[in-house]
């Protein structure tokens, strides 16, 4: 990576970029998805920045389905061109997750919860670019959780488990 | 369209990917995409299944369209077309217009999503390889193109008598 580049990276990175598939899970299942969302804008801007892309990543958020593919594959790329070698299944994930989004909501019963799970069509995204950060700044911490950011999870999490004991037992 | 394949030049004219795309109902579109992907499986040595990148063609159109503006881009090209327009138009008129008569003959236009990049691509393989010629129609492309258009003019004819 450039020198350029990678003081970009490092610059704004006061905590490492590392982003535990725990947290991505709660804050997508706590948001309702719309975490994933957030956070493809983020890493759009991330692009933008780091490579002088011409692109809008509030369009790029808003029509996330169809710019989903070019995102995974710029972290491909960016993988790749650094040493780390990536083989995460891009259409697949892409077709679980717009699956998830477009089908599971409109399904009766239990079935309507796999909506929640989209995120799991992340974490082989997620699992790769972890292991890159932590390799190439191993002494950056963690991101904490904020006071905002925990009020908000527990907020989620607690609408889903009503929303699933809604759906489990509806009488 | 490879820089391997140097007998003939990666230009392809505006006008012949309309006719192709119109005489096969939009189908060449997708071979062009397939094509395409297999051009960058090759050149960048890329994981990539150019078969479903084809397949699920609708979700991949901004990665292909973003790599030829990054191809384009490292070669000093400063090109900028709008690609989420372009994929929108070309969804929407794939989506919206086949259901109802005789609007369903304007998805035979969604050609016109492709013309910006192939424009670009096009100066930037003229610019690569002045020497070297476009490849000339085959006999089987003109009987194919020949029959489509035909077929298309027929469709396009009936839709209009019926109202």
């Amino acid at each position: 990576m450039p020198e350029n580049e990678q003081n970009h990276s490092r610059a704004t990175a006061e905590y490492s970029r590392v982003i535990p598939v725990w947290k991505f899970a709660l804050f997508s299942i706590a948001s309702m998805g719309l975490y994933q969302m957030y956070w493809n804008y983020k890493n759009w801007k991330f692009f933008k920045e780091k490579d002088n892309l011409d692109v809008s990543p509030f369009w790029r958020t808003f029509f996330m389905p169809i710019f989903l593919s070019s995102l995974f594959d710029r972290f491909s790329d960016m993988l790749k061109a650094d040493g780390h070698p990536t083989n995460y299944p891009t259409p697949l994930l892409i077709f679980i997750w717009v699956f998830m989004n477009t089908c599971c909501p409109y399904a009766e019963g239990p079935i309507f919860l796999a909506y929640y799970f989209s995120f799991l069509a992340f974490i082989p995204v997620l699992d790769s670019l972890n292991v890159y950060w932590k390799k190439k700044f191993p002494d950056l911490p963690d991101k904490p959780l904020t006071a905002g950011q925990i009020i908000l999870l527990m907020a989620g999490i607690f609408s889903f488990f009503i929303i699933l004991l809604g759906t489990l037992f509806p009488e | 369209m490879a820089d391997n394949e140097k007998s003939y030049s990666g230009v392809l004219s505006v006008w012949k990917f309309a006719l192709f795309s119109i005489a096969s109902m939009g189908f060449y579109e997708f071979y062009w995409n397939y094509k395409s992907w297999k051009f960058f499986k090759e050149k960048d040595n890329l994981d990539v299944s150019p078969f479903w990148r084809t397949f699920l063609m609708p979700f991949f159109m901004s990665s292909l369209f973003d790599r030829f503006s990054d191809m384009l881009k490292k070669e000093g090209y400063n090109i900028k077309y709008p690609t989420a327009i372009l994929i929108i138009f070309w969804i929407w008129i794939n989506t919206t217009t086949i259901w109802k008569e005789p609007i369903w003959l304007l998805a035979h236009l969604s050609f016109l999503s492709f013309i910006p990049v192939l424009n670009s691509l096009n100066v930037y393989w003229k610019e690569k390889f002045p020497e070297l010629q476009e490849k000339p129609l085959t006999i089987k492309e003109i009987i194919f193109l020949t029959a489509g258009i035909f077929v298309f003019i027929i469709a396009l004819a009936g839709s209009f008598s019926l109202n």
